[in-house]
C-alpha cells in the first residue's frame, strides 16, 4: 500500500463566534471535526466594538426584523445583548464539545473580528469561522472573513449555515496533493462521500488531473468519485463547483488554478462551507 | 280382605336381550348420520336456518350434555356449505375525520390482497419519494428557489446598504436587530467623534439615517411575504414532484381495484394525503434492519401507517359461510375492541389496533354462543342484542357503552350485520328470558327444544346401537359386543328413569362408553363386554357413593332410627331421594303422626319450622281434605294431628311422602299398628288415589339396601304408586332378591289398598247403610273421629256453661 502524503494534523482548533444565531449548527460541525481529529476546541466570542460604538451614538436606533417600528438603542442595552449572545454561544460550545468528549475552552473578547482573530489564531492549527448567508453580515463581514482567510497562518474552515445533509466533501483539484489528502480525511471524519472536481484550463489538462486523482484514490484504497471540467475563468470554476452541491469544499490557495483566479473570487461566490488550506 | 300381589320380576326392570340384535359388535354397525329422537328440535333448527328474516335467530334449549351443540352445528354446517363466502372487511384511514376510520368491503380473499398491496405501496412510496426528493433535479430546483429568495432579500438590503454607504453610513446587524451608524475610514464613528461634528453634519446624518430606516422598514415588511412566496413555491415544487413520484403507484392500484368505487375513493384520498404530507414523508428514514412498514407492525412512520389497511375480517381461508363458536362471549370478544399501547404514560391507539369480534367473523354466516355465558358477562347480552336489533356492529369500548368514561377514542364506521345467532342453553334460561326480556322474543323467535328421552322400541333400540357405534369410533374406543350394547341401552333406560324410554344424554352415554373401554383395557380385552359396561356404571356410582353409604351406616348403627321389623302405631317408613352432584340415592325416613282432640287441623311440623317446602305443605293439607271427605262428612273434623319427618334436618320438599303421611295418620287415629318391614312412596289426592312420584328406583334401592344389610326376612317390601311401575329399572340386586321372594314391591292405586298391606287389617268399604264394616281400619278411624267430635261438642257446652255462670 502506498504511504499517504504527510499533512499536518490540526491539534488546536479556534472557532470564532460573533453572535448566537447559527452558532449551534456551526459548533456541531466543528466539534465533529475536532472529535475526528482528536483536537482541542477553543471558542472565541468577539464583542464587536463597532456595535458598541454605534449603540452609543445619539442617532442610534434599531429595527428588529419582526417589529413594526424603530426603537431607541444605547450602549448599555447593546452590552447586555452581546453578553446574552456570548452566554448562549458558550453554552452551545460546551454542549457540542462535551457530547463528543472534546477538550474545550471559551473566552469573550472585545474589539474587531479581524484584528482579534488574526492575533489569536497564531497559536492554533485551524481556524473555524461562520460564513453567514445573510446579506448584511456577508457584506460587512465577508471582507473581514476573506481577509482573515487569506492572512491567517493556519488553515481556515468557513462554515456555512446552508443545509449540507449528506452532501459530499468536495475537493477543488487543480493539482494540489494536499487538497486531495485533506479532502479524503475530512470525508472519513464526517462519514460523507468524497467528490473530487478536477478543473483544468483545457480538456486535456482536466483529463490528466482526473486520471491522477483516480489513481491516487485507488492507491489509497479510498472511495470517491472524480469529475472533470475545463474552465477558463473564475465564474466557470464557481459554476462547476456549485453544480456538484458540495457539503464542504476543500481549497488549496497555493493550487495553480486558485492562484491564477484568486481565492477571494471563489469565497465571494460560494455559499457552501469551505476549508482553505495552509 | 283382598290379597294384593307384589310385582313380578318382569315388571321390575327392562332387560335388553342381546339376541334381538343382528350384529355381533359395533364394528358391524354403520355410523348414525341422523339425530335420533330430536325431530322437534331438528325441525326447528332447519326452520330457523332457512328463515332469512330479521329476528329468526335460534335458541337451542335442553339439559346440559344432551348434544345441543353437536346437533345444532351439524345442521348449520349442512346449510353453510350451500351458502356463499362472506365479504372481507377492512378498516382504512378517514383522512377527513381521523377518529372515524372508514370501512371497506371486498370479496373473500381480496382483503388480504388489498392489505398486501397497500403495504407494498407504503414501501414503494417511501423509496419513490426519497428518490424523487434526493434527485439532483429536485434539489437544484429547490436551491434555485432558495437562492432566488436570498438574492431578492440580499439585493434589497444591499441597495439600502449601498445608498447608506454613499451617505457615509453603514448598516449593522446587532443582536437586537438592524441599526445604522455613520462611518469614517471604514470604521463606525465613536460617540465622542460624533459629538464633535458640526451641528449641520449631525442633523444631516440623522436625517439620512431616518430616511434609510424608513426604507429598511419597508424592505423588512416585505420579507415575510417573500418567505411565504418561497414556501408556496417549494410546496408546489414538492407536490408536483410527489404527484409524479407516487402517481404511477396509485394508478397501478386504481387499475387493480377499478371495480370498487369505495377503494378508488380511498386511493384518491391517499394520493392527496401523500401530497399534503410530502415534506414529512420525504424525510422518513428507514430504521436499520427493518423490513419496512407492514400492517400491524409498529415500525412504520405515523403518516405511513395511515395508508396501511387493517384487515379486520379475512375470509380467504373459508370454503363456505362461516360458523363461529365463541367460547368466551364477553362484550369485547363479541363486538370487537380497540386496543391501546402505552407510550410515555399515555395510552395511544390507531385504526390498526381495531380488533374483530365474533360477530365480525360470523358475519354472513352463523354465530353459536352459550346463553349462560353471554348472560353472565357484563353487558355482553345487551351488546349482542343491540347489534342484532340495529343490524350493524359498532366497535366501542365497554366503558363507553356503560357511560363510565368519555375519553376520546376511535369511532370506527359500523359494519352492516347479517348473521344468524344460535343461543345454546338450558330451558330455565329460555323461559326466564322469554318472560323478563321483551327484546328476547323479538330476536330469538325459533326455539329448538331438545328432548332428553326417546321412546324405547325396536327401531330406536337399533338406532341407539348405531349411536353407540358412532361414538365408539369417534372416541377411538374398542368395539362393543352386542351384550355390551344391550347393557348400555339398559343403563340408558335407567338414566331416563323409565323402562319405556331411552336417555338422549349423549355426554353421559359417552362417559359410560369411555369408562367401559377403560375397564376392558384393564382386563386386557380387545372388545368391550357387558361386564365392562356394568363395571363402568358401578364404578361411577361407587365414586359418588360416600354420602349414601354414610347414611346407610348411621341407620344400621341406630344413629338414624329406622325400624325394619315389628309394627307401630302412627309410624311409617317414608322414602326420599337425595341429589348430590351427579349422584342420586334413596333415603328411608321415619314419619310419625300423633292425634288429639282439636279443631280439625293437621299440623305439618316441617312447615311450622320452615323446613318443609310448599309442595310438601300442599301434600299435608290434602290429607285434611281427604279425612274430612272420607270420614267426617256429617260432623266436624275434631282432631288435631301433627306429622313429622323424624331426624330430618335439611328440609323436605315434594309431595311424594304424602301417602306415607296419610298412612301414619290413619294408623294413629285408628290405633292400628303399621308393619315396619315396609316403606312407602307416592303422593295422594283428596279422593285417596295414589299418584306417581319421581326417583322411584333410587327410593326402592335405598330401602332395599338397608333391609338387605339387616337381613332380608321375606317380609320386607316397598309400596309404590301403580303408575310408577313403568318407570322401574331396578338394580339387579333388587331384582334378584324379589326373584328369590326376599323382597316385594307392591303397586298401589288407592290408600285403602296400601293401608291393608301395611296393617294386615282390611280397610273396609261403606256398606248400604253407609257404615264401614266393624273391625276395619276405616271403621276404627271413623269411630274415633265421631268420638272426638262428640267430646268436642261436650267440651264446648261445658265451656259455654262456665262462661254463662
Amino acid at each position: 500500500m502506498t504511504e499517504r502524503p504527510e499533512t499536518e494534523v490540526p491539534r488546536r482548533i479556534l472557532v470564532a463566534l460573533e453572535g448566537d444565531e447559527g452558532a449551534a449548527a456551526l459548533l456541531e460541525a466543528v466539534a465533529s471535526l475536532a472529535a475526528g481529529l482528536h483536537a482541542e476546541l477553543v471558542g472565541l466570542f468577539v464583542e464587536d466594538i463597532a456595535l458598541l460604538d454605534a449603540a452609543g451614538l445619539p442617532v442610534a436606533r434599531f429595527l428588529p426584523s419582526h417589529a413594526q417600528a424603530h426603537a431607541a438603542l444605547d450602549a448599555a442595552m447593546m452590552q447586555r445583548a452581546l453578553r446574552i449572545s456570548a452566554s448562549k454561544a458558550g453554552a452551545a460550545l460546551a454542549a457540542a464539545a462535551e457530547s463528543r468528549r472534546v477538550k474545550w475552552s471559551f473566552r469573550v473578547v472585545r474589539g474587531t473580528m479581524q484584528d482579534l482573530v488574526l492575533a489569536e489564531v497564531q497559536t492554533h492549527d485551524l481556524l473555524a469561522l461562520g460564513a453567514s448567508g445573510r446579506a448584511v453580515r456577508r457584506a460587512r463581514h465577508a471582507v473581514a472573513t476573506r481577509v482573515v482567510a487569506q492572512q491567517a497562518p493556519c488553515s481556515v474552515l468557513l462554515l456555512s449555515t446552508a443545509r449540507a445533509d449528506e452532501r459530499p466533501v468536495t475537493v477543488l483539484y487543480d493539482g494540489s496533493q494536499r487538497a486531495l489528502v485533506t479532502g479524503e480525511r475530512l470525508a472519513r471524519i464526517y462519514g460523507r462521500p468524497l467528490l473530487v472536481v478536477a478543473l483544468g484550463e483545457s480538456d486535456e489538462a482536466a483529463q490528466a488531473l482526473e486520471t491522477r486523482a483516480c489513481d491516487w484514490i485507488e492507491q489509497q484504497g479510498a472511495r470517491g468519485q472524480v469529475r472533470r471540467r475545463a474552465v477558463s475563468e473564475a465564474e466557470e470554476i464557481c459554476e462547476a463547483l456549485r453544480a456538484q452541491h458540495p457539503g464542504v469544499l476543500v481549497v488549496d490557495p497555493e493550487g495553480e488554478l486558485v492562484r491564477r483566479f484568486g481565492l477571494e473570487s471563489l469565497l465571494g461566490e460560494l455559499r457552501c462551507s469551505v476549508l482553505v488550506l495552509r | 280382605m283382598d290379597e294384593f300381589k307384589p310385582l313380578t320380576v318382569d315388571s321390575l326392570c327392562w332387560r335388553c336381550a342381546p339376541e334381538q340384535f343382528t350384529f355381533k359388535s359395533t364394528e358391524d354397525l354403520e355410523d348414525l348420520a341422523e339425530v335420533i329422537g330430536q325431530e322437534r328440535a331438528v325441525e326447528a333448527i332447519r326452520f330457523g336456518i332457512g328463515m332469512r328474516r330479521t329476528g329468526y335467530n335460534i335458541y337451542s334449549l335442553g339439559p346440559e350434555g344432551i348434544g345441543k351443540h353437536t346437533v345444532t352445528r351439524k345442521y348449520l354446517e349442512e346449510q353453510a356449505k350451500e351458502e356463499p363466502l362472506p365479504l372481507d372487511w377492512c378498516y382504512v384511514s378517514n383522512f377527513a375525520e381521523p377518529r372515524k376510520p372508514r370501512v371497506l368491503q371486498l370479496n373473500a380473499g381480496r382483503g388480504a390482497v388489498f392489505q398486501a398491496d397497500m403495504a407494498r405501496f407504503v414501501e414503494d412510496v417511501r423509496h419513490a419519494l426519497r428518490s424523487a426528493f434526493e434527485s439532483e433535479e429536485y434539489r437544484t430546483r429547490r436551491q434555485v428557489l432558495e437562492e432566488e429568495f436570498k438574492e431578492r432579500q440580499e439585493h434589497a438590503l444591499e441597495a439600502i446598504e449601498e445608498d447608506a454607504k454613499a451617505h457615509g453610513i453603514t448598516l449593522l446587524r446587532t443582536p437586537v436587530g438592524f441599526a445604522f451608524a455613520p462611518v469614517s475610514g471604514g470604521k463606525v464613528i465613536s460617540p465622542e467623534v460624533f459629538e464633535r461634528l458640526p451641528k449641520e453634519d449631525r442633523e444631516r446624518i440623522e436625517a439620512d439615517i431616518d430616511e434609510l430606516q424608513k426604507r429598511l422598514h419597508r424592505v423588512l415588511h416585505e420579507a415575510p411575504r417573500w418567505v411565504k412566496e418561497l414556501r408556496d413555491k417549494i410546496r408546489e415544487l414538492s407536490e408536483e414532484t410527489a404527484m409524479f413520484a407516487v402517481g404511477h403507484l396509485i394508478q397501478d392500484l386504481r387499475h387493480r381495484y377499478g371495480d370498487l368505487a369505495e377503494i378508488l375513493s380511498f386511493l384518491d384520498d391517499v394520493q392527496q394525503d401523500v401530497v399534503r404530507n410530502v415534506e414529512t414523508l420525504a424525510g422518513v428514514q428507514e430504521k436499520p434492519g427493518s423490513q419496512g412498514a407492514s400492517a400491524g407492525s409498529d415500525d412504520g412512520h405515523p403518516i405511513l401507517r395511515r395508508y396501511l389497511v387493517n384487515l379486520l375480517v379475512d375470509n380467504s381461508s373459508l370454503k363456505h359461510a362461516p360458523i363461529v363458536y365463541e367460547d368466551d362471549p364477553n362484550f369485547d370478544r363479541l363486538r370487537g375492541r380497540i386496543e391501546h399501547r402505552a407510550e410515555m404514560g399515555a395510552l395511544l391507539t390507531d385504526l390498526h389496533m381495531i380488533r374483530s369480534g365474533a360477530l365480525h367473523r360470523a358475519n354472513g354466516g352463523y354465530l353459536i354462543v352459550d346463553a349462560r355465558k353471554v348472560l353472565t358477562r357484563p353487558m355482553a347480552w345487551e351488546g349482542l342484542k343491540q347489534a342484532l336489533l340495529i343490524r350493524e356492529i359498532r366497535i366501542e369500548p365497554l366503558a363507553h357503552a356503560l357511560g363510565l368514561f368519555t375519553t376520546v377514542t376511535l369511532e370506527p364506521e359500523p359494519i352492516p350485520l347479517d348473521v344468524k345467532v344460535v343461543l345454546v342453553g338450558d330451558r330455565m334460561i329460555y323461559y326466564l328470558l322469554a318472560e323478563l326480556d321483551p327484546e328476547f322474543s323479538r330476536l330469538f323467535k325459533v326455539a329448538a327444544d331438545f328432548d332428553e328421552r326417546i321412546d324405547r322400541n325396536d327401531e330406536n333400540n337399533l338406532f341407539y346401537a348405531r349411536l353407540v357405534a358412532t361414538l365408539v369410533r369417534k372416541e377411538e374406543l374398542k368395539a362393543f359386543d352386542s351384550g355390551a350394547v344391550a347393557r348400555v341401552l339398559e343403563h340408558s333406560a335407567r338414566h331416563a328413569g323409565d323402562s319405556e324410554k331411552l336417555s338422549t344424554h349423549i355426554e353421559k352415554l359417552a362417559d359410560v362408553l369411555r369408562e367401559a373401554d377403560y375397564w376392558a383395557g384393564k382386563q386386557g380385552r380387545g372388545m368391550v363386554g357387558a361386564g365392562d359396561v356394568q363395571r363402568a356404571v358401578d364404578s361411577q356410582i361407587h365414586r359418588l357413593d360416600r354420602v349414601r353409604e354414610l347414611i346407610q351406616e348411621e341407620i344400621r348403627r341406630g344413629t338414624i332410627v329406622i325400624d325394619t321389623d315389628g309394627a307401630t302405631m302412627g309410624q311409617i317408613n317414608g322414602l326420599s331421594v337425595m341429589q348430590l352432584g351427579g349422584s342420586a340415592f334413596g333415603r328411608p325416613s321415619r314419619i310419625t303422626a300423633r292425634v288429639r282432640l282439636g279443631r280439625g287441623e293437621v299440623v305439618d311440623i316441617e312447615r311450622e319450622v320452615e323446613l318443609g317446602g310448599p309442595l310438601h305443605s300442599k301434600g299435608v293439607l290434602i290429607l285434611a281434605g281427604y279425612l274430612s271427605a272420607q270420614y267426617a262428612s256429617d260432623h266436624p273434623l275434631s282432631l288435631s294431628a301433627s306429622l313429622v319427618f323424624e331426624q330430618s334436618y335439611g328440609g323436605v320438599e315434594g309431595d311424594s311422602a304424602s301417602s306415607a303421611e296419610l298412612y301414619a295418620l290413619l294408623s294413629a287415629i285408628s290405633e292400628v299398628p303399621i308393619k315396619q318391614c315396609f316403606a312407602v312412596t307416592g303422593s295422594v289426592n283428596q279422593h285417596g288415589e295414589v299418584q306417581a312420584i319421581g326417583g322411584v328406583n333410587e327410593k326402592i334401592e335405598g330401602f332395599f339396601d338397608l333391609c338387605a344389610a339387616r337381613g332380608l326376612s321375606g317380609e320386607h317390601g316397598v309400596l309404590i304408586p301403580d303408575t310408577n311401575v313403568k318407570h322401574l329399572m331396578l338394580h339387579s340386586r333388587v331384582v334378584d332378591a324379589v326373584r328369590e321372594g326376599k323382597f316385594h314391591i307392591y303397586p298401589v292405586k288407592r290408600i285403602d289398598q296400601g293401608i291393608e298391606i301395611l296393617t294386615g287389617v282390611p280397610a273396609g268399604a261403606r256398606g248400604p247403610d253407609g257404615r264401614f264394616p266393624e273391625g276395619t281400619v276405616n271403621q276404627k278411624v271413623e269411630a274415633k273421629l265421631v268420638e272426638l267430635a262428640r267430646r268436642r261438642r261436650a267440651f264446648g257446652r261445658a265451656a259455654e256453661r262456665e262462661d254463662g255462670e
